[in-house]
C-alpha cells in the first residue's frame, strides 16, 4: 500500500488534509462504499442495438463553489439532483422546474476552497484580513461582488486564502457532496455521479483555463477531491487520478471552454513546457477519453476565420472581446489549441510523431451553469450565474454589457447536454459509455444521433426495424476505432441517425466533418449528407432550410424540417495511407435563443448583435482511422 | 524505634498506598500510553494500515499482514510507532489549542459526535414507517408504466396493411426479441422498458400513448396510429399507477423517515446542548 501512496505524498495540501482529517476517515469512508449500487435493472438487455440515449449534464456548480456563492447562488448538489429530476426547486427567490427530466447529472463544485465562501458569506466561517466583512454581508449584485469575487478565484490561481483554504472544512464539504450524491442515485431511473471541478487559472498563461471535470465511477471515492492549490499542472492531477485508480477508485477527466484556454488545452507540450513523450500522450489519453464541446460560456467547436468553409461554425460563440480573466486567442498558434477541431487534428499530427494519439476525444456537452440548476432549455431558462445575470433585471442581462464578458449577457448560452447511449441509467452503464467514448454533445436540446462506421454495404439492413442491432455487428459505433480495411475496400461507409427532441424544432440536415492528415499537414472538410425533404444542392451548397422565428413572439413552427433524418455517406476520397476522423453534426431549424423569450417576457428589446435565433445542433463522438 | 517511627510516618503509608496502586493497575492494565513506552499490538498495525492507505478491509488487511515479510514488518511497526510518538508530542505541545484547523475538526467532530448519539442509533419501527408513508404518500406516487416491443409502419402504409402484418405476427407469434424483423426503422427505440405516459407521448404523440396504455399485457395488438405512421404492439408489462404499493416503496420511505427523525433529534441534542449553558455578554454588546 505505501508504494500506492506515494504519489498521493506530492499532492502536497490534499495529502496533509487526508491526514487532518485522517481520524474520521474509519467512519466517514465505509459510509461512502457501503452505499452500494442497487443491480441494474431486470430486463437489461445485451444486445447493443437496445441501448438507449440517455441525457444529462456533467458539469453544474452549487453555492459550494466560490465563484457561484459569491454570486449569491443558494442552492446545494440536493437541489441540483432535485431540479434535474423534474422537481421544482427556489432559485433567486424565484420556483423553477424543467419541462423534461434529465437522466443523470454530476455536481463538479470547484474544489478550490469548496464550500468555504459558502460558509462565510452564511456567517459559519471568520475569515481573518481586512475587508471581507463588507464584502460578505453585502447581498446586493453590485460592485462588492464582483470584488468579494475578485478575492474568492485567488483559489483558482493557486494561492491559498487564510480562512478560505482549510483542508478539514473542504473534507466535510467533500463528504456532504458525496452524501448527495448517494442518496439521490435511483439505479434505473436517474444517475447521480460524485465529481468535482479542478480549476488551476495559471496568471503567467494569460488566465487561462486548464479546468478539468473529475467524474468518479463509485461506489468508492478519495478522502478529498484535488485543487489548483495542490497543484497548478493537470499531470499531477493525473498522478492523483492513477494512484486512487490503484486503488479500485476509477474517474476520467473532461477538460472543458478550451475556448478560456489560451491556446494551452491543445498544445504541442506538456504543461510544464516539455515536448510530450509516448508514455505521457498514453497516460493524458487514459485519464481523458472526453472534451467538452459547448456549454454556458461558448462552444468550442471551430472558429469561422479558421474554417471559411464551414458555414455553421460561428455557432454561440462568446465574444471575441470578452475580458473574463482569459485573453481571447489572437495569435493561430493560440487559436489551434483553443478549438476542439483544430485539436483534434492536432493530436493526429502529433500522433505521427509519438504513435499515440494525446487527443483521441470523445465529445460532451454541459451547463457550468453556477445556479445549481441545469436549465437547458432555451423557452425555460432562468439564468445560470446567480446574480451575476439575474433574470428579474432584464434591463441588465439585455442591453448592459457585462464587466467580464464586454458584451451583454444575453451573448451567453442555454447550452448543453450530454448524450450517452448506454444499456441502462446507473453509474456503471453510463460510466462505461462514456469511458469507449459513446457519446455526443448537444446545445441542449435531447437530439437523438447514432453514427456507425464499417466497410461494405448497409443497404441489407438500413431500413430494418432492428437496423442498429446489425449496424453494431457490421461496424463500430461514434467513439470507436475503425478496423483496417479489408481486402477488397476501397473507403469508409458511415451510417447515421438523427430524431428530433419532441419538444424541440425539426432537423434541418446531418453533416458528415472529415478531419485527416496528408503530406505532414492537416485538413478539413465539411459534407451534407441527409437533409430534410425538397431541397437541392445549387453550386455545391445546400439550400438553407428557411427560419420560421417570429422574434416579436419568440415562436417558430414545425413546418420546415424533418422530425428524423437518416443516411449513408462513403468516404469519396479516402486514403488508406492517411490519418483520418470523422464526427456528425446535426443542426435542427432555426428556434428562438433564450434571450428572445426574456425579451418578449419583458419588453426590453434585445441589443443590436444579440442573435434572436440559432440553430441548436448536436455534434457526435468522432469515429478515428489509423493507418 | 526508627523502624516503628517511621511505621507511622502517613508519608510512607501515602507512599506505599500509590506503589500498591500502580501494582494493581500495572496487573490490570499493563499499557503505558502516555510515557515513553509505545505498546503495539496486532490491532494496532490493522488500524494503522488500514488508516494510511484509506481502505477499511480487515479480512485484507489480516491477510495482508499475516503475508509480510520480516523486513516490511518491522517497517510497518516502525511507522506505527512513529505515528504515535508525534500524535503523543503534538499532544504534549497542546496543538489542537493552537491550530485553528485542529480547533474546527474537533467542533465538527463533537458535532458528529451528538449529532450520532442522539440519532446514530435511532430506528424506525415498521408502524413509523407506514405512518410516515401514509402521510406523505403524494411523494411516492408512481405514475403508470408500460414495457413493449412495436413494429413500425412508416407512412404511407395503409391500416389495411398493418392489419395484414398483425395477422402475422400473432399466426407466426413472434416473440418481443424478433420483433426487429419486421416492419421499417424507427426514429427513437423499437423495445421500451417502464416508460411513463409522458415519454411515450413525446416519441409517439399523445394519442397514441392513451391507446397504449389502455392495452393489456402478452399479445399482439393493433394497430394504433402515431405522428409517425402505423404501429403493432407487443405489452409485456402494463403497470398501473394511482396509489403507490408501500412494500415496493417501504425501503425508500423507512430512509426517508428515518432522515427526518434524525434531523429532529439533531437539533434536539444541540438545543438540549445549549441549555446547559449560558451566554454571558461582555458590557455594551
Amino acid at each position: 500500500m505505501t508504494r500506492n501512496l506515494a504519489p498521493l505524498a506530492l499532492a502536497g495540501t490534499a495529502a496533509m488534509a487526508v491526514m487532518l482529517a485522517g481520524c474520521t476517515q474509519g467512519r466517514i469512508a465505509p459510509v461512502a462504499a457501503a452505499a452500494v449500487q442497487s443491480p441494474a435493472p431486470a430486463d437489461v438487455s445485451a444486445d447493443p442495438g437496445d441501448r438507449q440515449a440517455f441525457f444529462g449534464d456533467l458539469h453544474l456548480h452549487t453555492s459550494y463553489s466560490l465563484d457561484a456563492a459569491a454570486s449569491r447562488t443558494e442552492t446545494l448538489p440536493e437541489d441540483a439532483y432535485r431540479y434535474a429530476m423534474g422537481e421544482p426547486i427556489s432559485y433567486l427567490g424565484q420556483t423553477i422546474q424543467r419541462h423534461a427530466p434529465l437522466d443523470f447529472l454530476a455536481v463538479t463544485d470547484h474544489a478550490e476552497y469548496l464550500g468555504n465562501v459558502r460558509l462565510a458569506m452564511r456567517g459559519e466561517l471568520d475569515l481573518p484580513g481586512d475587508g471581507w466583512a463588507e464584502l460578505l454581508a453585502d447581498r446586493s449584485p453590485g460592485p462588492t461582488m464582483f470584488q468579494l469575487m475578485s478575492r474568492a478565484v485567488a483559489g483558482l490561481r493557486g494561492l491559498d486564502t487564510p480562512g478560505l483554504s482549510n483542508p478539514a472544512l473542504v473534507h466535510g464539504a467533500w463528504q456532504d457532496i458525496i452524501a448527495a450524491a448517494e442518496r439521490f442515485n435511483r439505479p434505473g431511473h436517474f444517475t447521480t455521479f460524485v465529481a468535482f471541478e479542478y480549476s488551476p487559472t495559471p496568471q503567467s498563461g494569460g488566465a487561462a483555463h486548464l479546468h478539468r471535470n473529475v467524474i468518479f465511477r463509485g461506489p468508492d471515492y478519495p478522502a478529498m477531491p484535488f485543487s489548483a492549490t495542490d497543484s497548478m499542472h493537470p499531470e499531477a492531477l493525473w498522478a492523483y487520478a492513477e494512484a486512487n485508480r490503484q486503488r479500485g477508485i476509477d474517474s476520467l477527466m473532461i477538460p472543458h471552454n478550451s475556448n478560456l484556454s489560451n491556446g494551452m488545452a491543445f498544445q504541442y507540450d506538456d504543461f510544464y513546457g516539455n515536448p510530450m513523450t509516448r508514455a505521457y500522450a498514453a497516460n493524458r489519453l487514459r485519464n481523458e477519453p472526453l472534451v467538452e464541446i459547448t456549454q454556458n460560456k461558448g462552444t468550442s467547436e471551430a472558429l469561422p476565420a479558421f474554417s471559411p468553409d464551414d458555414e455553421f461554425a460561428g455557432f454561440e460563440l462568446l465574444p471575441a472581446g470578452h475580458g473574463s480573466g482569459a485573453t481571447a486567442p489572437t495569435t493561430e498558434a493560440q487559436v489551434r489549441g483553443s478549438y476542439v477541431r483544430y485539436g483534434l487534428q492536432r493530436g493526429m499530427e502529433i500522433a505521427e510523431r509519438l504513435g499515440v494519439n494525446p487527443f483521441e476525444y470523445g465529445l460532451v456537452g454541459a451547463s457550468d451553469f453556477h445556479s445549481g440548476a441545469s436549465a437547458s432549455e432555451e423557452d425555460n431558462f432562468p439564468g445560470g450565474l446567480g446574480m451575476g445575470d439575474d433574470h428579474a433585471d432584464p434591463r441588465g442581462v439585455l442591453q448592459e454589457n457585462s464587466p467580464v464578458l464586454g458584451a451583454p449577457n444575453a451573448a451567453l448560452s442555454a447550452s448543453g447536454l450530454t448524450g450517452v447511449w448506454a444499456e441502462a441509467n446507473t453509474r456503471t452503464a453510463l460510466f462505461d459509455a462514456m469511458r469507449r467514448r459513446e457519446t455526443f454533445a448537444t446545445s441542449g436540446p435531447r437530439i437523438r444521433v447514432r453514427l456507425f462506421a464499417g466497410w461494405g454495404s448497409t443497404a441489407g439492413f438500413a431500413d430494418s426495424a432492428n437496423w442498429a442491432s446489425q449496424a453494431y455487428r457490421w461496424g463500430v459505433p461514434m467513439g470507436g476505432n475503425l478496423a483496417a480495411p479489408p481486402a477488397g475496400a476501397r473507403a469508409p461507409t458511415l451510417l447515421v441517425q438523427a430524431a428530433r427532441d419532441p419538444l424541440s424544432g425539426n432537423l434541418d440536415r446531418i453533416q458528415i466533418v472529415k478531419l485527416w492528415r496528408a503530406n505532414g499537414q492537416s485538413f478539413e472538410r465539411i459534407y451534407d449528407v441527409v437533409w430534410s425533404p425538397g431541397r437541392q444542392v445549387v453550386n455545391g451548397r445546400l439550400q438553407p432550410v428557411g427560419n420560421t422565428v417570429d422574434v416579436a413572439r419568440a415562436s417558430y413552427t414545425n413546418t420546415i424540417g424533418a422530425p428524423e433524418l437518416f443516411g449513408s455517406w462513403t468516404d469519396p476520397d479516402f486514403d488508406p495511407s492517411q490519418r483520418a476522423l470523422y464526427y456528425a453534426r446535426v443542426l435542427e431549424i432555426p428556434t428562438p435563443r433564450w434571450a428572445t423569450y426574456l425579451a418578449r417576457d419583458t419588453g426590453v428589446p434585445l441589443q443590436e448583435g444579440t442573435s434572436p435565433w440559432l440553430q441548436e445542433r448536436a455534434w457526435t463522438s468522432p469515429v478515428f482511422y489509423t493507418p | 524505634m526508627i523502624l516503628r517511627r517511621w511505621l507511622r510516618e502517613p508519608l510512607l503509608h501515602f507512599l506505599l498506598a500509590g506503589l500498591a496502586m500502580f501494582v494493581l493497575a500495572s496487573w490490570w492494565e499493563p499499557r503505558d500510553d502516555s510515557g515513553r513506552t509505545i505498546h503495539i499490538g496486532r490491532e494496532d498495525l490493522l488500524v494503522f494500515m488500514q488508516g494510511r492507505a484509506q481502505v477499511y478491509d480487515a479480512d485484507t488487511f489480516n491477510a495482508l499482514l499475516d503475508s509480510m515479510s520480516a523486513d516490511d514488518r518491522e517497517a510497518l511497526i516502525r511507522d506505527t510507532a512513529l505515528q504515535e510518538a508525534l500524535y503523543r508530542e503534538a499532544r504534549a505541545l497542546n496543538l489542537a489549542e493552537a491550530d485553528p484547523l485542529v480547533r474546527q475538526r474537533m467542533v465538527q467532530q463533537m458535532r458528529q459526535i451528538l449529532t450520532d448519539e442522539a440519532a446514530g442509533n435511532m430506528q424506525v419501527s415498521d408502524a413509523d414507517v407506514r405512518a410516515w408513508f401514509d402521510a406523505h404518500q403524494d411523494q411516492y406516487a408512481l405514475p403508470p408504466s408500460i414495457s413493449f416491443s412495436h413494429v413500425f409502419l412508416r407512412a404511407p402504409a395503409t391500416r389495411a396493411q398493418a392489419e395484414g402484418v398483425l395477422a402475422q405476427l400473432r399466426a407466426r407469434h413472434v416473440s418481443a426479441a424478433e420483433a426487429g424483423d419486421y416492419g421499417n426503422r424507427f426514429l427513437y427505440q423499437l423495445n421500451y422498458a417502464d416508460a411513463g405516459h409522458d415519454l411515450v407521448a413525446s416519441h409517439f404523440g399523445a394519442g397514441f400513448a392513451d391507446a397504449v396504455f389502455a392495452k393489456h399485457a402478452g399479445e399482439w395488438q393493433g394497430p394504433v396510429q402515431s405522428d409517425h405512421g402505423w404501429h403493432l404492439i407487443l405489452p409485456l408489462r402494463v403497470t398501473a399507477g394511482a396509489t403507490p404499493d408501500f412494500a415496493q416503496v417501504a425501503d425508500q420511505a423507512r430512509e426517508d423517515a428515518l432522515a427526518d427523525r434524525r434531523g429532529r433529534a439533531a437539533q434536539a441534542a444541540m438545543d438540549a446542548l445549549m441549555q446547559r449553558y449560558q451566554i454571558a455578554l461582555d458590557d455594551g454588546l
